[in-house]
């Protein structure tokens, strides 16, 4: 399976430290309001040329490198703001720290915050300094210095990123997160997965001949597919660090998994008798109950964060339209009125909404709704199918699949529709994606 | 689309070989017409059997055949011509089995009267050969989500299977599997290729 796995669980063995300059101890500005509501404005950051320690050619290559790869980071989450640097007003002498930083310059341009970094490369050692201020407070929020190889310098630039984002919100953000998917560019496909940002796409899976719908457990430690390897579609059920893996293969088809995120235990369609139903199973494939009971198909089920309901689809009514079960009464209530082909929920995780794809005229767009079934939102609105909508763990991103281009994609925009843009670009069509919980420091 | 050329396909077939039965009845009935006076002037029939035969093989010129070979050598050649006929109509029977798809409506799995008078078509050949059994493969028109049509493509197969047991055929002959929307037969996105997708299957197996 892929080096990346390979390659995350020996990190331990890279001597990448880190320390913090210095402790910023005020209350740092919540950003909340700004995060959840995209529409009202995005969070104005600076960010001037990163400064090598060193004239020589490679440090200064890598300081070039390390910047952009902090501002594609910072604007991947879609409410930063990174301001253009032909505004900046740098004084002689300003340097990396803050007794350096003439702060009036900056929040004359706007400037909430600032973010400096210098870097020093000597042989393969990389060692990396990067301070966020508060500019109109003239204070430094958070600073930290890392060293390690030189290929450590993405990771270096992501956890700075997790630094930032944990300082100014409530979360964590993204950058410790995979998206996983499905391509055919090997010919058939196969289950792929890439950093949160499109970068260093995987092929997890070979000799599927059709691999499906891929699932993260809640820890982010097994993944679940369809896989048409053995000739039906059983579900394989894979431990991500160990590589080894189980499979469920009863009688008829075993499709749509999806993990409860509290719970070594899944849910998905199996079709025993010849009847689409939604079953709990435990992590190795024992089926625990039969969930939905209904002479129609029952399928692509989707936990709250909680493990406490079940969105699913069903064609009870007729036609396709999402469903909520309560887990422990096992009652089920109708969340989608409008339109007659409602499918692919994903339940948000603040358990509030629901993610699907609606048709309209004959083609999907993404939605949400609230879990009563109130305040329908449409997300995007194109030519194209716009499919399988799945949230980033902090809930301010939705991934989904469409075929605006032409060949499907990956795209990834805000949990409100703005910002709509493509995940990656790789041979053959992508559908499917799949956010990964937060995996930590890969 | 698929159908339709096998249909085209077998009536050719059919005008072709009534065509080449009609010249060699002709035909023979010429030939005939000489060694059936000579020899024992029995009714046109019998003269146009014997020169059925005399086709086969040079009899008049070979001489030295007694009466019983002959008919012993027409017996065989009766044998092998409807064993042959047999195995033709076996063989057809046995395309057509694996090529005629039933065809579903959108986000359906009702069997169409159509549907229903194909698969009274498939089991009366699994009636007639005991020992096969069928792989059932539901599939879906691209549009829908695809979770969702693997699940639909499960139900039509079931569909076909649940018709052919009602017809008396064991349950244990007949195996489903779905492939949702993976595998369409024609590309496009119009109602023709969609309705071509909408379809199951069959192998003998």
């Amino acid at each position: 399976m892929s080096k990346t796995f390979i390659r995350t669980a020996c990190t331990c063995f890279l001597f990448l430290l880190s320390m913090s300059l210095l402790a910023g101890s005020a209350a740092a500005a919540r950003y909340e309001y700004w995060i959840n509501n995209p529409f009202l404005r995005k969070i104005p950051i600076a960010i001037p040329d990163f400064l090598p320690q060193t004239v020589n050619e490679e440090p200064r290559q890598a300081a070039v490198q390390a910047r952009e790869w902090l501002i594609s980071g910072l604007e991947f989450v879609r409410y930063f703001k990174i301001l253009p640097p032909e505004s900046y007003i740098i004084s002689d002498g300003e340097s990396l720290t803050a007794q350096t930083i003439n702060f009036t310059n900056w929040t004359s341009i706007g400037a909430d915050h600032l973010i400096t970094g210098g870097l020093d490369l000597r042989g393969n050692v990389l060692e990396m300094e990067l301070r966020l201020f508060d500019v109109p407070r003239n204070r430094l929020i958070v600073g930290k210095r890392y060293k390690g190889q030189v290929e450590d310098m993405r990771k270096m630039i992501r956890r700075f990123c997790v630094e930032i984002v944990s300082a100014l919100t409530d979360s964590k953000g993204v950058f410790g997160t995979k998206i996983a998917f499905v391509s055919n560019g090997p010919g058939n496909k196969e289950i792929f997965a890439c950093e949160y940002d499109g970068f260093d796409p995987q092929q997890l899976t070979s000799g599927s001949k059709i691999a499906l719908s891929p699932a993260w457990s809640g820890d982010g430690t097994h993944m679940a597919y369809v896989s048409y390897a053995d000739g039906t579609p059983q579900i394989f059920v894979r431990n991500l660090e160990q590589k080894s893996g189980i499979k469920i293969a009863y009688k008829g088809m075993n499709v749509t998994p999806a993990w409860d995120p509290t719970r070594f235990s899944l849910a998905a369609t199996l079709s025993l008798n010849g009847d689409q139903e939604i079953y709990s199973l435990t992590g190795n494939g024992k089926i625990i109950k039969k969930l939905t009971n209904n002479w129609g198909i029952d399928v692509s089920p989707s936990y709250s964060p909680d493990g406490k309901q079940m969105a699913f689809v069903s064609n009870r009514s007729g036609n396709p339209q999402i469903y909520i079960m309560e887990m422990d009464t096992g009652e089920v209530r109708r969340v989608t009125f409008t339109g007659k082909y409602n499918s692919g929920p994903s339940f948000s995780p603040k358990g509030d909404r629901i993610a699907y794809a609606g048709m309209d005229d004959g083609t999907f767009d993404i939605y949400t709704v609230r879990t009563d079934g109130t305040d329908v939102q449409q997300l995007t609105n194109d030519p194209g199918d716009d499919e399988s909508p799945s949230w980033s763990p902090d809930g301010t991103l939705i991934a989904f699949s469409t075929t605006r281009e032409g060949k499907p994609r990956i795209y990834v925009m805000t949990s409100h529709g703005t910002d709509q843009n493509r995940l990656l670009l790789l041979d053959g069509g992508q559908t499917q994606p799949a956010w990964s919980p937060w995996l930590g420091d890969y | 689309m698929q159908r339709r050329y096998w249909k085209g396909l077998v009536i050719a077939l059919a005008i072709l070989a009534l065509a080449c039965t009609t010249t060699l009845t002709g035909c023979k009935k010429k030939m005939a017409s000489d060694p059936g006076m000579k020899t024992t002037g029995t009714t046109t029939s019998t003269g146009i059997y014997s020169g059925g035969a005399s086709t086969t093989a040079p009899t008049p010129t070979a001489g030295g055949m007694s009466e019983a070979d002959l008919a012993a050598q027409k017996a065989a050649e009766a044998k092998r011509m409807a064993e042959e006929r047999a195995r033709q109509i076996a063989d057809q029977a046995m395309a057509r089995f694996n090529t005629q798809n039933i065809n579903f409506a959108f986000d359906n799995s009702d069997l169409s009267p159509e549907a229903m008078s194909i698969l009274k078509d498939k089991a009366n050949y699994l009636r007639q050969f005991p020992n096969k059994g069928v792989l059932i493969k539901g599939h879906c028109d691209d549009r829908g989500s695809l979770e969702y049509n693997l699940a639909l493509g499960d139900r039509r197969a079931n569909s076909a299977k649940n018709f052919l047991t009602d017809l008396g055929i064991d349950a244990r002959r007949i195996n489903t599997i779905s492939y949702g929307e993976e595998m369409p037969l024609a590309q496009g996105q119009n109602e023709a290729a969609w309705a071509v997708n909408r379809r199951c299957e069959f192998a003998l197996e």
